[in-house]
């Protein structure tokens, strides 16, 4: 479990920081990779582009996605990954400053998994790291390997 | 011919109905006026035939008598036989008498002369006769046959004369006749053609003025329907000045305000849309706002209350009292902002969107929000007067959200009063729609800051004393008036709040009762 990385889709480098530190006070070693826009989380997610060497069939343990990307949003992330047989399972969790309505149905509409709201207390955010690394990297059972599947 | 018709389009309908009724009667009074000098003339010549007749009896009376005193004196004469001389005697007596009566009828008259002549011829045969009945000439005297053959001559002339006078009535008998006969040979016809005239103009004119009056309703009627239906009238010339034309031009203006009346509602339905459609693009613009403010001001939030907290847990050890205060400070700061911007959003949030009206029972939400502040904050005493049943048509999630402000308000505000005590109750009264208040006997406010007190931003608390975001009783205020009622309130420093409010529109203003 603890070789498979976290992928962090976080433009602001000071959300990316502090999330980063909330992991390691966590105890959470897995690697974390920052992908900064949604472009590149799909380059990351899809081994396009300059990830185009990664093995594809190592998927990240879970995808934090923020929603407000430069480039493609986050929301656009989602459903292009949903798309793709390989990645459709994967699980993401949408952690987000927004509690709009609209982005909330969407998300869940695209196949989050999740959908949490980023406290501005850091103490109340390095819990909710906590409790999310414990639920989606230890509590929960993952898909089945996508590339035994694949056609 | 275009005068009488616009004259007759022109006169009042009671007039016309009165000229049509009046057409008869004119026509039987000519006729009946005719009557007069034809009933004058039948009358005279009646007069005439009578005093012919009556003449003629009298002068035949007359002359019968005589021949009874002619043929008595002869007889006597002749005979000297007394009989013979009382016959004499007795139609000497009836003489007088006739000839007075003779008298009265040709009296004055064209006739006079006759009489005149007549009368003396009898007299003078009286004479003759009372000679010879005295005896005064013996029968054997020549003389005798001179007197009788005198009297003879004397009745000869009496007859030529009575023969004279009954021809003299027979031609005025005649003449009269003959006028009668003319005036009737006139008067027939024209009587018969003024009455007859006069029916038929009564009918013609009878019947234009029904046809004329039903036509002429009729296409008012048409109008009228036209109207009904909203549709244009076509413009037709005016239809006289009488009452059918009144109304018909009484329907036009009408027609022409409902036209007027409709182009300005259709201009303001267009104006209305656009204010929609202006509407629609505000409230887009807003919510794009509130949604970049919500997450855009809230991502620098999270990096001042984050890094706050990492340089406390890295470098902590290194920070003295002072350091450890301010780097709480920042943080406090940082969080009271997200409060502030959560509490604007969920403002902002409360205008969009219809409110949905059910019965609520508010005891029953009083009585969770109740609950919810004590479980918050157990150890604080605090006594409850919820009074039971108070319902009301309004919104269950915004009357929640107002309860928890003005119920959470009052909780607040006597948090430093002992023997606290909220009361959250309807107004006595039959007030429709009911007007409900929430009363406390905490910290309370100044009256002259009570227009400040429903804008947001507003305290009139300090925060050390009371903190808060000043966004509660916006937010109560703006569910208030999504339910087109109103909210007002009574307070004093140190006494506490009343909060009264109606959540259903009413016509009058909300009173401040148990002021």
């Amino acid at each position: 479990m603890t070789d498979k990385v976290i992928l962090l889709v976080e433009d602001n480098a000071d959300d990316e920081a502090l999330t980063l530190r909330a992991l390691s006070r966590n105890n959470i070693s897995n690697e974390v990779v920052v992908a900064r826009d949604g472009e590149e989380a799909l380059h990351y997610l899809l081994c396009t582009g300059p990830y185009a060497g990664r093995n594809p069939t190592e998927h990240p343990a879970l995808v934090l996605l923020d929603l407000k990307l430069p480039k493609v949003d986050g929301l656009e992330v989602l459903r292009r990954l949903r798309d793709h047989s390989e990645t459709s399972l994967i699980p993401v969790v949408i952690l987000t400053s927004s509690r709009e309505e609209h982005d909330r149905l969407h998300g869940y509409q695209n196949g989050a998994n999740s959908y949490v709201r980023k406290p501005i207390d850091y103490s109340h955010f390095v819990e909710t790291v906590r409790q999310l690394g414990l639920y989606w990297l230890v509590l929960n059972e993952p898909p089945p390997d996508q590339a035994c599947h694949e056609t | 011919m275009k005068t009488v018709e616009r004259w007759w389009l022109n006169l009042p309908i009671r007039y016309k109905g009165l000229l049509v009724v009046t057409l008869p009667l004119i026509a039987v009074g000519v006729t009946l006026l005719m009557r007069i000098p034809f009933a004058r003339q039948e009358q005279r010549t009646a007069n005439v035939l009578r005093h012919a007749a009556d003449t003629r009896d009298v002068t035949q009376k007359l002359l019968l008598s005589l021949l009874e005193i002619e043929s008595g004196i002869g007889g006597y004469s002749l005979t000297g036989d007394r009989s013979f001389l009382r016959r004499f005697e007795q139609a000497r007596d009836s003489i007088p008498e006739k000839l007075d009566r003779l008298a009265v009828l040709l009296n004055g008259g064209d006739h006079q002369a006759i009489y005149n002549e007549t009368s003396e011829l009898v007299y003078h045969e009286l004479s003759v006769a009372a000679d010879l009945a005295a005896g005064v000439v013996s029968r054997d005297d020549t003389r005798l046959r001179e007197r009788l053959t005198e009297e003879r001559q004397v009745m000869d002339q009496i007859r030529d004369t009575v023969g004279q006078l009954e021809r003299s009535q027979d031609a005025l008998v005649e003449q009269n006749q003959l006028e009668l006969n003319d005036l009737r040979r006139w008067i027939t016809p024209v009587m018969s053609v003024t009455f007859f005239g006069g029916l038929l103009a009564t009918m013609i004119a009878g019947w234009l003025f029904a046809t004329g009056i039903a036509t002429r309703v009729t296409a008012l009627e048409g109008t009228a329907e036209r109207l009904a239906v909203g549709k244009a009238l076509y413009l037709e010339p005016s239809l006289g000045l009488d009452e059918i034309g009144s109304l018909d031009r009484a329907l036009r203006r009408a027609s022409d305000l409902q036209h007027q009346r409709e182009r300005q509602v259709e201009h303001a339905t267009a104006e209305l849309q656009r204010t929609v459609h202006e509407q629609a693009l505000l409230n887009r613009e807003l919510e794009a706002f509130s949604y970049s403010v919500s997450h855009d001001l809230r991502a620098p939030l999270r990096s001042i209350d984050g890094f706050a907290q990492a340089l406390r847990e890295d470098w902590g050890d290194r920070l003295d009292e002072a350091g450890q205060d301010s780097l709480s400070r920042i943080r406090n700061a940082a969080q009271k902002m997200g409060r502030l911007i959560d509490d604007l959003i969920k403002l902002s949030r409360l205008t969009r969107g219809q409110i949905l009206r059910v019965n609520v029972d508010l005891s029953t939400i009083g009585h969770e929000v109740c609950a919810e502040l004590t479980e918050r904050n157990p150890s604080r005493k605090v006594e409850w007067k919820i009074h039971p049943g108070l319902r009301c048509s309004c919104d269950p999630a915004l009357v929640r959200i107002l309860l928890e402000n003005l119920i959470g308000n009052a909780w607040k505000f006597t948090s430093k009063t002992p023997d606290a005590c909220i009361e959250f109750a309807r107004m006595p009264g039959p007030d429709e729609p009911p007007v409900f208040v929430i009363r406390d006997n905490g910290a309370g406010f100044d009256m002259k800051y009570v227009d400040r007190l429903f804008g947001p931003f507003q305290r009139l608390h300090g925060d050390r004393e009371f903190p808060g975001t000043g966004i509660g009783l916006a937010t109560v205020q703006r569910i208030v008036h999504k339910h087109s009622g109103s909210v007002r309130t009574r307070a004093e420093v140190g006494k506490g709040a009343r909060f009264y409010f109606t959540l259903e529109p009413s016509d009058t203003p909300l009173r401040e009762l148990d002021a």
